[in-house]
């Protein structure tokens, strides 16, 4: 009996490690949004417009949306040209892949906020709270007219 | 007879091969008024387009240079036009229209410096032009009249001629900003004209843009305290600075780029009608304002200038007696 404990003991001890670490894997992110919540409280932001409450970025979980290349990614950090930025729920357009819309974060602004990125254009706009971002942000939806 | 099959071929390719921008109504966006269709055309001067051999400005990019080509043996000091680039673009992109500028008789200095929001390089080119100026081994030794220098430019290149101009301390003493992106796009917050600087700035300014961009640089916005609408850019500039504001019917974000048209690839170029608009009425500001052609200044009156009845244009105001 006690040999047969013993040879499920160690299987056992590798699942719940790999349990623990994919626990604290999706769990790291919590910690941030502490201190980005602080940051905002202490007025680190940037001077913008107080956001509204907003859904996710449109084209997340649509169907009318691709997962984005590393590229893509690649190349939005570096038009922002702040080595603290950070991009989540970014999506790339499926009917047009240079447009891709998300949420970014950088040094001086340490509030996940939406963006548009018109990739042939090299142009990043992000959201300030106004009905402008809103229509801005309707060309994250296929089919709809590009600029 | 074969002389004078030569001459009739050469008279039959005469009437049938456009001579562009010459054929003025059968183009986009094409002028109607005196002041529009002579500006529209090229001007008087052949020119000439060179590159500064060493760097032009403080991040290390070259000068392209376009000026009337008898710059030497003129005995005339030349009005300066700053030039940026908007974003991820160099002058090669509007070459078409830089050079129509310098036919009117203007010296352009543009930065080959993709990021050029801030205006520094642009500033820093027109330290280069002073610097050749009194460069008794170049070109444009003597040549420059440095009490008339202007500014230009295109997309994040608006917000960068514009915030040279305010930062210049008077040497430009105005602007020609196309597509001047609604301030949400400022890529960082900063590299943008801000409304802080608009607001306490002098000189003179002129914004264009066109009914297709509306997404980057729309006429109107509907709320929000940024500047975020060519209107919204205009009534935040100072009542003491003459102004006006144009949108071009039909053009897009890149239509200055045009050659002067789109070309078969236009459509991958986001470009609709090309720069043909773009030659008229900018040309007449900078005319006006740098060369003193009243007449081009009067175009612009508010209300009964003939901008305001163009029938390329629409969103037209400005503030000019």
């Amino acid at each position: 009996m006690r040999r047969v404990t013993d040879r499920y003991l160690l299987p056992l001890a590798v699942v719940a490690v790999i349990a623990a670490a994919v626990f604290l894997f999706f769990r790291a992110p919590a910690a941030p949004e502490v201190a980005r919540t602080k940051a905002i409280d202490t007025g680190t932001a940037e001077p913008m417009e107080p956001l509204r409450a907003h859904a996710a970025p449109t084209p997340t979980g649509s169907p009318a949306a691709t997962a984005p290349t590393p590229a893509i990614e690649t190349a939005i950090l570096a038009s922002i040209a702040d080595r603290g930025a950070e991009l989540r729920s970014v999506a790339v357009r499926r009917d047009a892949p240079q447009i891709a819309c998300g949420e970014k974060r950088t040094s001086r602004d340490p509030v996940f906020r939406r963006f548009v990125w018109l990739g042939h254009l090299k142009m990043l706009a992000t959201d300030d709270g106004s009905h402008e971002f809103d229509r801005i942000a309707m060309i994250c939806r296929e089919g709809q007219p590009l600029p | 007879m074969k002389g004078l099959s030569r001459a009739a071929v050469a008279a039959l390719l005469a009437t049938v091969i456009p001579v562009v921008p010459a054929l003025a109504q059968s183009v986009p966006n094409a002028p109607t008024g005196p002041i529009e269709t002579k500006y529209y055309a090229n001007g008087p001067f052949a020119t000439t387009q060179t590159r500064s051999a060493a760097p032009c400005d403080s991040k290390g990019n070259q000068c392209d240079i376009f000026y009337p080509s008898d710059v030497t043996s003129s005995t005339t000091r030349w009005p300066l036009v700053v030039w940026a680039n908007g974003t991820a673009a160099t002058p090669d992109k509007y070459t078409y229209w830089l050079r129509h500028l310098a036919s009117w008789g203007f010296v352009i200095v543009a930065t080959r410096d993709q990021q050029t929001g801030f205006g520094n390089t642009a500033l820093d080119s027109l330290a280069y032009m002073q610097g050749e100026e009194a460069d008794p081994a170049s070109p444009f030794y003597h040549r420059i009249d440095f009490s008339h220098v202007g500014a230009a430019g295109h997309s994040q290149g608006a917000s960068g001629a514009a915030n040279a101009m305010f930062h210049s301390n008077g040497v430009i003493s105005t602007a020609v900003v196309f597509h001047l992106p609604s301030q949400m796009w400022c890529n960082p917050a900063d590299n943008c004209l801000l409304t802080p600087t608009l607001a306490g700035g002098a000189g003179s300014i002129f914004y264009v843009s066109g009914t297709a961009d509306g997404l980057i640089a729309p006429d109107t916005q509907g709320s929000g305290t940024q500047l975020n609408s060519q209107t919204a850019y205009y009534n935040a500039t100072p009542a003491a600075m003459a102004k006006a504001k144009g949108l071009l019917k039909g053009t897009n974000h890149n239509d200055i780029s045009g050659t002067p048209g789109c070309g078969l690839l236009g459509i991958l170029q986001s470009c609709n009608n090309g720069t043909y608009g773009y030659l008229g009425f900018p040309t007449a500001w900078l005319v006006w304002k740098l060369k003193g052609d009243a007449a081009a200044g009067a175009a612009f009156k508010a209300g009964s200038g003939e901008f305001f009845t163009a029938s390329a244009w629409t969103g037209q105001v400005s503030n000019v007696p």
